[in-house]
């Protein structure tokens, strides 16, 4: 076994312990105090998390050595139940974890409108840290379950109080979904404790013995189970018809919480059907596969209809994420490596797109306290900067080249018409793959119209005063931005990372 | 330029506009407007491509056994490596020559047009950025890297056309462009699956490699090929998806002499070109006895006659330059879907494409003339600040070099014979037609006749006559030297490009012996067969269209008309209307989105609004716990209590958990 290093410890509760030291200093009113203070636990989280990005060697999965997780930290917890405190990272949990410091860094930042209570709020954000970075490394079942159940508190809190007027109703239903869609997930988890051989928690031997997970239950059982499961994931993804929840959230969320919303909690549900749909039940998995496709599609298509359909930026953003998230499905229907490539990636560049268009948003409102679409119009001609990066932005979104959607977007359609299914499914997924290129159309449709009708034509005269971006949105916006340049460049730079991991995931799957 | 350093980096004409493009957006975001930065930088980056562009030019001619190629790991995925690949070959070294060329024209054009626009830097860095994916298109050695090129002149374009941000008419036109394209991209995206998923590859050498070895079956080819078509369909503004360019023409002057006439919308038929070899081997009929190229030539014809019958009573200037580009793209798809079957034993075994160099020809004197006849259009417009013909006339007296130039485009695009560029390539293009036994002969031979007319009418319309606008006459003239001398150096080409296609020109000079195509078909032994020579009955029709099409345009437009238009518009009211119009492509695909695509959001929207959520969500809500909207408010204290109560539990669950582990370790 290799020794502890701690690092990733170190990283998982960096923000618990920011969160804390707040309740040190007692609120004196000064300036944006506790914003600093979170700007530098969250920083200093981002830091080391690059740092284990460092220290992570890019090889090629060793089924041997703990497939491929690496910094992996282990103690005792409750050794009479088989659970113990267990994080590692490999390629797909990497850049999950980056991308979630990276992106409540700049949450931070974009909170510094937050006045009300802001200690409250920054300890709310810096616990929903821990718990979220606690998914994407715990390699513990229990321990995987305490960390997702712990990300609904906050956030909770973090839309019912802080949020718009239907805060309340928005708060409830997204509790309400996700905690009655983790009582599948409960199930599931007891389910494989009890039923497997052996009886562990520990995810290292369980994906390593995962042709004899549920040995002991009938295969329908074992499929029930598994839907359960992924039920629980897809609510989160969130998958149609499940989503219902995402734009109401979205639209009473404060900026920085949609940002943290669309940038990371949802990729928690596609990471949660990879790591144990692919990884925990490799043979059932593919028989969903078809479902998967038509599903992906699904999203991609309604989800887009759905965007075209709204007059509240907000919503158009929101509803995009649902489409978005649809090449995730998509993509892992395929069951080769350029579609998980494809569906990772998407995760990664989803995250930083659609936290920059959330953050313009928030850049709009905040000016003119209104996210009516028919009210704004020629903002370009008062916000030349922020326009040209809403620009950058949009392009981004509809998957232009030379920035990171066009490339997962692309590994995502190729993978998936060339699936690795045979006969009439082989097929199928070959024809929700042809329909769901038609989103290409779709979201360039909602895109540029939006794009359009908030920024460019005459600028109506109550409007005439706005500024420009200020520092602080123009360092958040210059970060993401140059990450989605740098990815669609030189692509490599995740795909690398990201690629033995699908390849063991494929090495799982059945012939 | 350091031959060996050039040749082995082929990269470096895409590289250099790129470089200067994003130092300019940089620089741009930190100090505004500072113009002459942004112009020097754009003008350097173009000037150096060019260089580079002539000495790879130079080098395919000179040393053809020097391989200009090569290609960089982009990803792997799996253990199969995305690569991007470039390579030169004669081709794409005669497109990098014409790209750089009229880009830095035009932006020497534009040093003048724009002065006193808002936003110069973000103008010359868009044109940079054009002028980059431009030729990463041309150097594109694969299917995803030509594709990445296509994708980003669209996306420059959409920036340029809506570069006045405050017009509503150009942010409307900039989208529907891009949107209209990404119809066609959806195509071509498909046929780049087909292809890759069947022969895993993606170079254009071995994908034609796989074709040839039969990794496809032939059907499924022929529909690659189609879906792979629909770029340039959308692309080059071929029928059905030609309503975009038009409108294109709300973006600055200069941006249409470049973009949307010369360069990128001719990437759809350099696109045909450079995939022939795989359209070549499409010769499994798809409906009885039609070919993948029997449809580029049918979509070329329709387009070709359409635009054309549009052109003729158009009054915007550069309307009716945009359907005449309209128009001559299509003359460009017929001679790429010109061939002549090869028979073996009563079978079709294959085709020889008959008018693959009469089309790229017809793209060289195009790009040049039609450049110079928009920049013409600039600065007449830059003179008398009105679009509308209507509202000129007898301009020649006050812009005697303008009107020069623009009738010497005229002549060329016309068919003036002997003297003209676009006599040969035109001719050329009717030769290939001929030969073919085309049909569609006749229907060009008609589009040029139009051709003549509308083109004459434009330049009497404009520069003959006495003068109809309000702007005062005495203050309009040539415009500066940074304008007039763009228009001067096109003018040259415009005329001697076309002694590269005569029947006198020495063959090592000659364009059929340099862009002769050598694909499947013509390796297996079966020569191509050479178009090239005078045929009596070709040139006889040239000359009467284009007598008939300046006839016509003399009695009904210059000083003293023959023929009112207006009478003539009385007398075939239909036909002038539909014309006038534009065949109301617009008004039906306007119904279409608001009927189809936007009533199908609404519905999706009323679904996901009142079923999903509504019944379903809410409805499960009310029946299991009374979390329904309406109850919300009545009895929001006990929905609160429930939710307080999960999170409650699951916080003790924890506690207990944690209590539990930490009381086991011995903390």
């Amino acid at each position: 076994m290799p020794t502890n290093t701690f690092l990733l410890t170190a990283i998982l509760f960096l923000p618990l312990v920011g969160a804390l030291s707040l309740f040190l200093f007692p609120d004196k009113g000064r300036d944006h105090f506790y914003h600093k203070i979170a700007a530098f636990w969250t920083g200093l989280t981002l830091i080391l998390s690059l740092f284990a990005l460092s220290q992570y060697r890019n090889l090629p999965a060793n089924h041997a050595q703990g497939l491929g997780f690496q910094l992996v930290d282990q103690l005792p917890w409750i050794p009479s139940m088989q659970i113990q405190y267990q994080v590692g990272v490999d390629g797909l949990s990497l850049p999950m974890v980056l991308l979630t410091t990276l992106i409540l860094f700049v949450a931070v930042f974009a909170s510094w409108g937050i006045t009300e209570r802001s200690r409250t709020y920054f300890f709310m954000l810096l616990i929903m840290e821990t718990a979220v970075l606690g998914v994407f490394t715990s390699l513990d079942m229990f321990q995987f379950f305490v960390m997702w159940e712990l990300e609904l508190i906050p956030m909770y809190f973090l839309i019912g109080i802080w949020g718009g007027p239907r805060r309340n109703y928005a708060a409830l239903k997204f509790i309400l979904y996700t905690a009655l869609a983790s009582a599948f997930m409960f199930v599931a988890f007891l389910s494989i404790f009890f039923f497997s051989q052996p009886q562990t928690f520990d995810m290292i031997v369980l994906l390593k013995n995962h042709n004899s997970l549920l040995a002991s239950l009938a295969p329908p059982f074992q499929m029930m189970i598994l839907v359960g499961l992924l039920l629980c994931f897809c609510v989160k993804l969130p998958m149609v018809p499940l989503h219902t929840w995402l734009p109401d959230a979205h639209v009473e969320a404060p900026t920085a919480i949609s940002v943290i919303l669309a940038g990371v909690l949802l990729k928690m549900g596609a990471y949660g059907i990879i790591r144990f749909g692919f990884g925990f039940f490799p043979d059932l998995i593919k028989e969903l596969a078809v479902f998967m496709a038509a599903l992906g599609m699904l999203n991609i298509l309604y989800g887009a209809l759905l965007a075209l359909a709204q007059t509240d930026m907000k919503r158009v953003i929101a509803y995009s994420s649902v489409s978005h998230m649809g090449f995730v499905l998509l993509g892992l229907s395929a069951m080769n490596p350029m579609g998980i490539n494809g569906a990772v990636m998407q995760m990664f560049t989803h995250g930083t797109i659609t936290a920059l268009l959330f953050i313009f948003v928030g850049i709009v409102y905040d000016r003119t306290h209104t996210r009516v679409i028919a009210d704004l119009g020629g903002l370009s001609a008062r916000m030349p900067l922020a326009s040209a990066f809403f620009v950058i932005a949009a392009l981004a979104s509809v998957g232009a080249p030379g920035m990171s959607g066009f490339v997962s977007e692309f590994l995502v359609f190729a993978g998936a018409y060339g699936n690795a299914l045979k006969g009439l499914p082989h097929f199928a997924i070959q024809l929700f793959t042809v329909a769901a290129a038609l989103g290409i159309i779709l979201g360039a449709g909602y895109t540029l119209w939006l794009t359009q009708r908030v920024f460019f034509g005459p600028l109506p005269e109550r409007w005439q005063g706005l500024g420009d971006l200020n520092r602080i949105e123009l360092f958040n916006v210059v970060i993401l931005t140059l990450l989605v340049f740098v990815l669609g460049f030189f692509p490599a730079l995740i795909v690398d990372y990201i690629n033995p991991a699908s390849e063991q995931l494929v090495s799982f799957l059945p012939k | 330029m350091n031959m060996p350093f050039l040749t082995h980096n082929a990269w470096l004409p895409a590289f250099l506009p790129l470089l200067a493009g994003t130092l300019i957006f940089v620089l741009a975001a930190f100090q505004r407007q500072n113009k002459a930065l942004a112009m020097g930088l754009s003008l350097m980056g173009t000037v150096l491509a060019l260089l580079a562009s002539l000495g790879l030019l130079f080098s395919r001619m000179t040393q053809p056994e020097t391989l200009l190629h090569g290609k960089f790991r982009w990803l792997t995925t799996g253990s199969f490596d995305l690569t991007i690949g470039w390579s030169v070959d004669n081709l794409s070294a005669m497109m990098l020559v014409v790209v750089t060329f009229v880009s830095l024209l035009v932006q020497i054009y534009s040093a003048e047009y724009m002065a006193h626009e808002e936003g110069v830097p973000r103008y010359y860095g868009a044109l940079s950025l054009f002028t980059f994916s431009m030729l990463l298109l041309v150097l594109a050695d694969n299917l995803l890297v030509l594709y990445m090129g296509w994708e980003l002149v669209g996306i420059c374009s959409y920036l340029l056309i809506g570069f006045f941000t405050f017009k509503p008419e150009a942010a409307a036109a900039a989208k529907k462009a891009f949107i209209v394209n990404r119809i066609g991209d959806f195509g071509f995206l498909l046929g780049i699956l087909i292809l890759f998923y069947m022969t895993q590859s993606l170079e254009f050498h071995a994908v034609t490699e796989a074709v040839a070895a039969g990794k496809l079956p032939g059907i499924l080819l022929a529909v690659a090929c189609l879906l792979l078509f629909c770029g340039p369909i959308g692309k080059s503004a071929q029928f059905p998806l030609h309503v975009w360019l038009p409108d294109a023409m709300e973006g600055p002057t200069p941006v249409s002499a470049l973009i949307h006439a010369a360069t990128m919308v001719a990437a759809g038929v350099y696109m045909v070109a450079k995939l022939m070899p795989l359209f070549a081997q499409a010769t499994s009929p798809l409906f009885g006895s039609f070919l993948v190229l029997d449809a580029i030539a049918w979509i070329g014809g329709i387009t070709a006659i359409l635009a054309a019958a549009i052109a003729v009573t158009q009054n915007d200037i550069k309307r009716v330059l945009a359907y005449s580009t309209v128009s001559q793209l299509g003359f460009m798809m017929m001679a790429m879907g010109m061939y002549q079957p090869v028979m073996e034993a009563g079978h079709l075994h294959g085709i020889v494409p008959l008018g693959y160099t009469a089309g790229l020809f017809h793209l060289l004197t195009h790009a040049f003339f039609k450049a110079m006849l928009f920049l013409c259009s600039g600065s007449v417009i830059h003179a008398v600040h009105s679009n509308d013909m209507r509202e000129m006339g007898g301009l020649r007296k006050y812009m005697p070099i303008t009107a020069l130039t623009c009738l010497i485009g005229t002549a060329s695009i016309s068919g003036f014979p002997f003297l003209t560029a676009g006599f040969w390539s035109k001719d050329e293009i009717l030769l290939s037609m001929w030969e073919a036994h085309s049909p569609l002969f006749w229907l060009a031979a008609i589009a040029a006749t139009l051709t003549s007319f509308y083109m004459f009418r434009l330049y009497f319309m404009t520069f003959e006559g006495s003068y109809r606008g309000h702007h005062e006459a005495q203050s309009i003239h040539d415009p500066g030297w940074l304008m007039k001398g763009p228009l001067l150096i096109l003018a040259i080409p415009s005329v001697v490009a076309g002694f590269i296609g005569t029947p006198w020109t020495p063959p090592a000079l000659h364009i059929h012996g340099f862009l002769h195509f050598s694909g499947h078909a013509a390796e297996k032994g079966h020569e191509a067969v050479a178009v090239a020579g005078l045929n009596p009955i070709v040139v006889g029709v040239s000359l009467t269209v284009f007598l008939l099409g300046l006839g016509l345009a003399w009695a009904m437009y210059s000083a003293q008309p023959k023929i009112k238009p207006e009478s003539l518009a009385q007398r075939f009211q239909p036909l002038y209307q539909t014309s006038l119009n534009r065949f109301y492509f617009d008004e039906a695909y306007l119904l279409f989105v608001r009927l189809g695509v936007m009533g199908g959001a609404r519905i999706s929207y009323f679904i996901d609004k009142y079923l999903i959520d509504g019944l379903l969500v809410n409805g499960v809500g009310l029946f299991t716990i009374g979390s329904s909207e309406t109850l919300k408010y009545s009895q929001s204290g006990r929905v609160a209590y429930y939710a307080l109560a999960v999170v409650g539990v699951l916080v003790v669950l924890v506690l207990a958990f944690i209590w539990l582990g930490l009381g086991k370790v011995g903390v």
